[in-house]
């Protein structure tokens, strides 16, 4: 009977305490204090939203624009080399032009930032590339070009017109000369076998 | 505890609601003192609640877009105080109470049985000594037990708060107030026969 009174005055003290536990009232006001400090919170996101956005914007734009360099860089990892184009100095004498030609590939780009290290194509002849003065190619004089220039240059052009022949062809003269074998030019011959 | 990552998701509706959704107005005015005594159940301070309460409104201010997911504004409201103000504890108010010689310390302030309840609820010391007591318990039954405290919330809602079963609330109650009553018990055993 002791021990029921007994549980029975502890439940009653802890029912009192518990039930007085949280029963605490906030200062007047409360509600006003809050309700203004979250207006001033919202009024100052909205205040600050577009400037937040548009820095995000920028940076998302730029971001993107990194990416599309990047891209498009590592796409020219093969390329030509520009072509090198000889001058043409004289159409009569000089040689054609010479171009050097590597015979290997050679390693002379930079190392860029993606680290693919660029492997340029050896020089191609340029020749079909570049627009000629002068149709068609020229080509250094052969030998017998040289000794025939060399030949009008220091002969006079008396003795070379002398030694020069008709612009008539030969089989013509031949088939003139075998009609009549004997004839001279000029006069005819008759035969009176009558 | 991450007070972010327990935002009332527990009580968040995967569906949208199709009632007009609580403005943060609203939960001012109607769940401020709710707000506010589920603060001081667990800081037991004026002031700490107070600021609690203000940061729990901030919180929802923050996180607005979820309000149109709210099934029930009222536990998700009260689950966010909680949050907070598990996060405003200081350290030394969760200690336990393991120190044999300020527990006899407190007990022995404990008034005597044959006084009337009033009487023994009348001061203010025995507020502490069961603030001290409560502080002892474990969590698991801390937490229910000081939830309870709070008149505006039932043993439904105190488990929507936690993400617990209803049942496990009223076990955990029991279980707490046997605790609670036995070291009361055997203390006062203890100051009679002493």
């Amino acid at each position: 009977m002791a021990e029921d009174d007994k549980g029975q005055h502890l439940d009653q003290v802890l029912d009192s305490l518990l039930a007085t536990y949280s029963n605490a009232e906030p200062q007047s006001g409360l509600e006003t204090r809050i309700l203004a400090n979250v207006n001033a919170l919202a009024n100052r996101r909205k205040s600050g939203r577009p400037a937040f956005t548009w820095v995000w914007a920028g940076a998302g734009l730029a971001a993107a624009a990194a990416v599309i360099a990047a891209a498009l860089w590592g796409r020219t990892v093969m390329l030509p080399q520009p072509p090198h184009v000889a001058a043409i100095k004289s159409p009569a004498v000089t040689p054609a032009p010479s171009i050097d030609v590597a015979s290997t590939p050679t390693r002379t780009g930079p190392i860029h930032h993606t680290g693919i290290r660029i492997l340029r194509m050896p020089a191609q002849p340029a020749v079909a590339d570049v627009r000629q003065e002068v149709f068609p190619t020229l080509a250094p004089l052969s030998e017998q070009e040289q000794l025939l220039l060399r030949y009008l240059r220091t002969t006079p052009w008396e003795e070379v017109a002398a030694q020069s022949h008709s612009d008539k062809p030969a089989e013509d003269r031949d088939d003139d000369q075998s009609f009549m074998p004997g004839a001279k030019p000029g006069t005819q011959q008759f035969t009176t076998t009558r | 505890m991450a007070g972010q990552a327990v935002l009332g998701d527990a009580i968040l509706e995967e569906t949208k609601v199709t009632e007009q959704p609580a403005t943060i107005e609203s939960l001012v005015v109607g769940h401020t003192l709710l707000v506010f005594r589920i603060a001081y159940s667990i800081l037991r301070n004026h002031h700490d609640a107070e600021d609690a309460a203000q940061e729990c409104f901030l919180r929802v201010l923050k996180y607005g877009r979820k309000l149109t997911h709210v099934r029930n504004p009222k536990t998700w409201l009260a689950r966010i105080a909680w949050t907070v103000a598990l996060d405003r504890r200081p350290v030394r108010a969760t200690v336990l109470f393991n120190d044999e010689q300020s527990y006899y310390e407190l007990l022995d302030q404990l008034p005597d049985r044959s006084a009337p309840a009033d009487e023994q609820l009348a001061g203010r010391q025995l507020q502490q000594i069961l603030e001290r007591l409560i502080g002892s318990l474990p969590d698991e039954l801390r937490y229910p037990l000081e939830l309870s405290t709070v008149q505006e919330l039932n043993s439904t809602e105190i488990g929507e708060v936690l993400g617990i079963p209803e049942s496990s609330v009223r076990t955990r109650l029991m279980r707490a107030r046997k605790l609670l009553k036995e070291k009361l018990a055997g203390r006062m055993e203890v100051k009679r026969h002493g």
